[in-house]
Order: structure tokens, then C-alpha cells, then sequence
């Protein structure tokens, strides 16, 4: 018996010098070139499967086919994804088909995915492979209407999915609002019709370049602007600012409005109503405020309401000005919230000259 | 000058201002000689059946026991008692009609004040209560969120403030002086930071000071201040305070129409100087943790003190 343990013990003497000389000596290839062995692959795609589907349990998944899920999801996976991933409809792009492992091609993946898991593998990324957790831990908000584009994506031909994203080149807009913002936002500032993205097109110019500012900084907290915003220089920041500011805020009330929670909006911001003890909002967001300050009459209800939320969390702070509204949305409830931002969502806003 | 006011404002019910508050520091005088009574007797004895040695007389044992220990102090705390209930009538009663009559209610984490100056008329102030001296006056105390209480310890005694409902309290004040009053039931972060300045003054000052009160605001004087009013509504505090005469309607904090004429600010926490104004506004949760106001913290010190500047004039 002693005999054996002291065999067993210079055994792993022996093994743990081999170790040490194939570490030290650099033998083993880092290359991706050559990828993984099977049996590698095989271990860490088993692995990293039963790890997403064990810690994406008991994930409360939100209605998918809300208006407006899909185009934001599009404009999202653009802007995000489709380096790495490629586009529905065409091959995976040459570049990361080269890493190791690489980016798998979607359509072959995704069948296997529930949504709860594909929230996780976006939100948190994957170890040891190139995908990365979303930019910011305080924006789940942003993470489901791209998965709601991951279920349509085996589904979605190229020519579909080119509708969806193309911009109007056609217009005088400076290059960075064609090549950054239009996806999203539309050059004329309008929105390409999903109701969780703001129209920027009339905002005030300060409060716009304020915010590609916060986001830039990471004052402002966004898994889709932040990058964006982080690439723009402070010129590029300045024009398209200045563009959409000059904008003109057109074909309002697209939104689905419920008359009598515009009604109930309108009486709660009210500044005589003494029963809800906040801020009157239109001393603020009206037109003739400080310029760092956003206009919100005419945005998408679905907006507004969910940077209330974003408050409340207190995920939302911005460009300086931000710590203001964090009081104001704790003190109202959801309905509240909700109501609120219906009255702004239906209130015309008067054309402003732009700046000279 | 404003800070020596702070730095002597009595907060002790020992130090009366008020018949009420002398009533009651009368009977705490009261009790304490016969608490400090009943416990030398008690302890005495004590001590004494201790430290005396050998057999004690059964008989005269019995009687100490029971005189000293149960027989004298039911008898001083029987007419302690007496002369505390014979108090409370008076404590009670309202004072007469017509009598000056304040509302206030616990805010967190202040007090809105308003006089009332004839029917259906009311003139808004906050964190400072100033009073006629040698006049009732009576208090319709309320609250706009949780519990609080109401206490000016040189004036009276305290009564709470309870949501839903309205309670009252009589004060009448007989000596000239500033004061601090200080909410006395614990209602969250900043409760030791809610305290408010009493001035009592003659007749003829208060009713000078209600005439000024119930003027709207002054207009503006210099480049400065007039950039402060602007720049006020401009950034919206008009939004949470009401300033009379302009824009500004919010209700959700003080009533700054005559800010400047008040001796402190954030609740009598902070003598009201430029200097802890600036502060106040572009620093506020430093001041007063849990506060509701927002810091204004990207005001530049020239909007700052433009602001400052607009705020000092609003005597």
C-alpha cells in the first residue's frame, strides 16, 4: 500500500513537470486557424448549451409581437449583430467565420433556442468565444425586441429583411445620420415606425448632442447607443444633432391613442391637481425650456413611458439633467406613467423655426 | 446676524415663551421635586434598614414599610396627578373665535405653512411660523404623506400630524423671541433635518410682516437677478415652487414668493445666505440627504448666481 501511494505520487510529480515544460516552452498553438478538435468542439457547444439552458430558467419572456418589437429588433441586430452573424438571406460574412470557435450561422442554431435563452445568450454573452455581453447590465428593455427579430430570422429572406433596414440615401442629411442614425431614427428624424424608438426630428439641438455625449460617456446607459455614440467624433455628434434638431416633426398621431387616458394625462400633469404632488411637466418639456431639456410633445407613448420606468430604476440618468426626473418618476405609479405619456404622444407640436 | 439668530434659537422647554409651555414646565418642576421626594424617602429607608445594625422594632418595620414606601408616594403622586389633569382643560380649549389661525402640514421633509387672511384667503409660506405676541392662536395641523408631530418646545406642547386627519393645537405666546420648533416624530431619512424658526413678534410687526407676506413678488432689480428669473423658469423650478406674481405654480415644494425675508432654508437647517443658498441648489443631497429637490448640479456659477442673486430679492 505504501509503496503504491509513492508510485502514485511520482507519477504526478512526472506528469506535473511535463505540464509545467508544455506550458513554459510554448509548444501548444493558440492559432485559430487550425480550430477545435471534435472532441473540443463537441465539449464546449455541450457545455455551453446546458449552462444557457440551466440559467435561463424561470425568465419572464414578454409579449413579442408588440408594435413596434420587430423594426427596433432589425435596426438593433444592424447595428449590433450582423458583423459577426451576418444577415438573414446571405452567407456569413468571411471575417469571423475565420475565429475560433466561430459565430455560428444563425438559422442553424436558432431552431434550438427557446426565447428565454436567447435573451440570456445576448444579455450575458459566452465565455471563451467571441460573443460579448450587451454593452450596459441596465437595459433588458432593449435586449427583447431583438430577440423578437431572432424568431422571424430563419424565416426572413434578404430582400425582406433589406426592406427593413435600408435608408433613403436620397436626402441632403450629413453622411453620419445616413450611415448611424437612419436605421433607427430615419434621416428625417421620424422614426422608422416603431414606437419604443424617439423622434428626434424638431428635438432641441443641446438636449441631442447632450445625450450622444452621455451615451458616449457611459453616463447614459444603452446596449445600442453607447457603441454607436462611442465611435462618433465630436463633430459627427454636432452635425447630426444639428440636423435633426433642424427637422421638421411631421404626420403626427400615428399612434393609437386612448382618449380617456390622454384625458386622465392631461388633468394628473395639471399643476393645480394638488392630489398628485409632481412636478408639472410642461414646465420643463414645453417648448420655450432650457435647451438641454427634451420637447415631448408628439413622441411615441410607448417611449415616454418606458424611460419613466427607466427612472424609476434609476437606469436612466443622461446628460447632467437626468438626476431631475428620478424623484418625479418615483412619484408616480404605472398607470400613471402611462397616462401621462399618452397626453404627451397626443399633443401637436407647432413647426419651430430652425436655427439660423 | 442671521446666523447668531440660529445659534440662540431656544429649543428648551425649561426656558417657556408661552402659557402653555409655562404650565408645562411648571408641572415637570412639580414632579421632579416629588420624584426626587419619594426617592430619598424610598432609598433612604433602604439604605437604612441595611446599614443600621441588629434587630429593627417590628412595629415601627411596619409602619416605615408601608408609610414610607406605599402610604407617601401615592399620596405625592395622587396630587401630582390632581394638578396635572386640572391643567388640561385650559391646555384644551380652543382659543377664542376669531383668534388668529395657522395651517400647517408635515411635508417630507418640511412644513407648508399658510395663514389664513380672511374667507377662503390664505397666504402660503414655509418652514418659519411667525406670531403675535400675547395672542391665542390656533394650529390646524395635517400631513401630506406620513406621520409627523408638530412641536415648538418653548411655545407648548407637541401634537402629531396624522395623514387623513385634521388635529389641533392652541399656542399662546407671551415673550418676544425667535425660537425653533422641530417635527418630533420620526418620519425618515432627513427627520432630523426638519426643524422650523418660530419669531414671535409685537402686533404691530406681525401684522406689518402678514401685509408683506400677502404682496405678490417684487420685481426683479439689476442683470443679474432679472437672468435669475429668467433662467428660473427656464429651468423649471417653477415647476415644484410657487413664486407669486409669475409663472411659477408648483406645489410640490415651499412657496419661495418672499424667500429672502425667512431666516433659514432647507427646514431651518441653514442660515439663509448666499453662500449656503448656492450650495443648497447645486448640492442639495449634500446638505440634506433623502431630500426631494433635485441638485441642480450642471448650473454653471454664473447661472447659479444669477439664480442666487433673483432669490435674495424675493423679501
Amino acid at each position: 500500500m505504501k509503496d503504491f501511494l509513492k508510485k502514485l505520487v511520482l507519477l504526478g510529480l512526472v506528469l506535473a513537470t511535463i505540464g509545467v515544460i508544455v506550458l513554459v516552452s510554448g509548444i501548444v498553438p493558440v492559432k485559430a486557424s487550425s480550430g477545435h478538435w471534435p472532441i473540443t468542439r463537441w465539449m464546449l457547444g455541450f457545455a455551453s448549451d446546458r449552462s444557457v439552458a440551466f440559467h435561463s430558467t424561470g425568465t419572464e419572456v414578454p409579449s413579442l409581437d408588440e408594435p413596434g418589437m420587430l423594426t427596433l429588433g432589425v435596426g438593433i441586430y444592424q447595428s449590433n449583430c450582423k458583423w459577426c452573424h451576418g444577415s438573414p438571406g446571405s452567407p456569413m460574412p468571411p471575417v469571423p467565420a475565420a475565429m475560433t470557435p466561430a459565430p455560428p450561422y444563425l438559422p442553424d442554431v436558432l431552431r434550438d433556442l427557446d426565447s428565454a435563452e436567447m435573451f440570456y445568450i445576448v444579455k450575458h454573452g459566452i465565455k471563451f468565444t467571441g460573443m460579448p455581453a450587451w454593452p450596459t447590465r441596465q437595459r433588458d428593455d432593449e435586449i427583447w425586441p431583438l430577440v423578437a427579430f431572432l424568431r422571424q430570422f430563419s424565416q426572413m429572406s434578404d430582400s425582406q429583411y433589406r426592406d427593413l433596414v435600408d435608408v433613403d440615401e436620397g436626402t441632403a442629411a450629413p453622411e453620419v445620420v445616413i450611415e448611424q442614425c437612419a436605421i433607427c431614427h430615419a434621416s428625417d428624424g421620424m422614426g422608422r415606425g416603431s414606437d419604443r424608438v424617439p423622434i428626434l426630428a424638431g428635438q432641441n439641438e443641446v438636449y441631442l448632442r447632450e445625450s450622444l455625449q452621455a451615451f458616449a460617456e457611459g453616463k447614459r446607459y444603452s446596449g445600442v447607443m453607447e457603441p454607436i455614440a462611442a465611435r462618433l467624433s465630436k463633430r459627427e455628434m454636432s452635425d447630426a444633432s444639428k440636423w435633426y434638431a433642424s427637422q421638421t416633426m411631421t404626420s403626427q398621431g400615428r399612434f393609437d391613442l386612448d382618449d380617456e387616458s390622454v384625458q386622465t394625462g392631461r388633468r394628473l400633469i395639471s399643476q393645480h391637481d394638488d392630489t398628485l404632488k409632481v412636478a408639472a411637466c410642461s414646465k420643463c418639456h414645453g417648448q420655450e425650456n432650457d435647451p438641454s431639456y427634451p420637447v415631448l410633445a408628439g413622441q411615441p407613448a410607448e417611449y415616454l413611458n418606458r424611460q419613466l420606468a427607466l427612472f424609476r430604476n434609476r437606469s436612466r440618468c443622461g446628460g447632467g439633467s437626468g438626476n431631475l426626473m428620478h424623484s418625479i418618476a418615483d412619484a408616480l405609479d404605472k398607470d400613471q406613467s402611462q397616462q401621462i405619456a399618452s397626453y404627451f404622444a397626443s399633443l401637436r407640436r407647432e413647426p419651430i423655426e430652425s436655427d439660423p | 446676524m442671521s446666523f447668531l439668530l440660529i445659534g440662540d434659537l431656544s429649543q428648551s422647554t425649561l426656558d417657556p415663551a408661552g402659557h402653555g409651555a409655562a404650565q408645562i414646565a411648571d408641572l415637570f418642576l412639580w414632579m421632579l421635586g416629588g420624584g426626587v421626594l419619594i426617592w430619598l424617602i424610598v432609598v433612604g429607608l433602604a439604605v437604612y434598614s441595611v446599614v443600621v445594625p441588629g434587630g429593627h422594632r417590628p412595629r415601627l418595620t411596619k409602619t416605615l414599610v408601608i408609610g414610607g414606601g406605599a402610604v407617601f408616594p401615592t399620596l405625592v403622586l395622587t396630587s401630582l396627578l390632581c394638578y396635572a389633569l386640572a391643567m388640561l382643560p385650559e391646555l384644551h380649549r380652543p382659543p377664542p373665535e376669531a383668534s388668529l389661525t395657522i395651517d400647517v402640514s408635515g411635508v417630507r421633509w418640511w412644513w407648508r405653512v399658510g395663514y389664513r387672511t380672511g374667507e377662503n384667503q390664505r397666504v402660503e409660506t414655509a418652514n418659519e411660523i411667525r406670531l403675535p405676541v400675547d395672542q391665542p392662536v390656533e394650529f390646524k395641523l395635517t400631513s401630506e404623506d406620513v406621520i409627523h408631530s408638530f412641536w415648538i418646545p418653548a411655545l407648548g406642547g407637541k401634537v402629531d400630524m396624522i395623514p387623513g386627519r385634521e388635529t389641533r393645537l392652541k399656542l399662546h405666546p407671551n415673550r418676544v423671541g425667535t425660537f425653533r420648533g422641530v417635527c418630533a416624530e420620526y418620519c425618515g431619512t432627513a427627520h432630523a433635518q426638519m426643524a422650523f424658526d418660530v419669531l414671535v413678534m409685537s402686533q404691530a410687526d406681525f401684522e406689518q410682516w402678514l401685509r408683506s407676506q400677502k404682496r405678490d413678488a417684487s420685481e426683479p432689480s439689476g442683470r443679474a437677478a432679472t437672468a435669475g428669473r429668467e433662467l428660473f423658469h427656464r429651468k423649471g423650478c417653477g415647476a415644484c415652487h410657487t413664486i407669486r406674481g409669475t409663472d411659477a405654480g408648483g406645489r410640490v415644494g415651499p412657496d419661495l414668493t418672499h424667500f429672502d425675508s425667512r431666516l433659514s432654508l432647507g427646514a431651518a437647517i441653514k442660515p439663509n445666505d448666499a453662500d449656503n443658498l448656492r450650495r443648497w441648489i447645486s448640492r442639495t443631497h449634500d446638505v440634506k440627504p433623502g431630500v426631494q429637490m433635485p441638485a441642480f448640479e450642471r448650473l454653471n456659477q454664473d447661472e447659479l448666481d444669477s439664480i442666487v442673486a433673483y432669490l435674495e430679492q424675493l423679501n
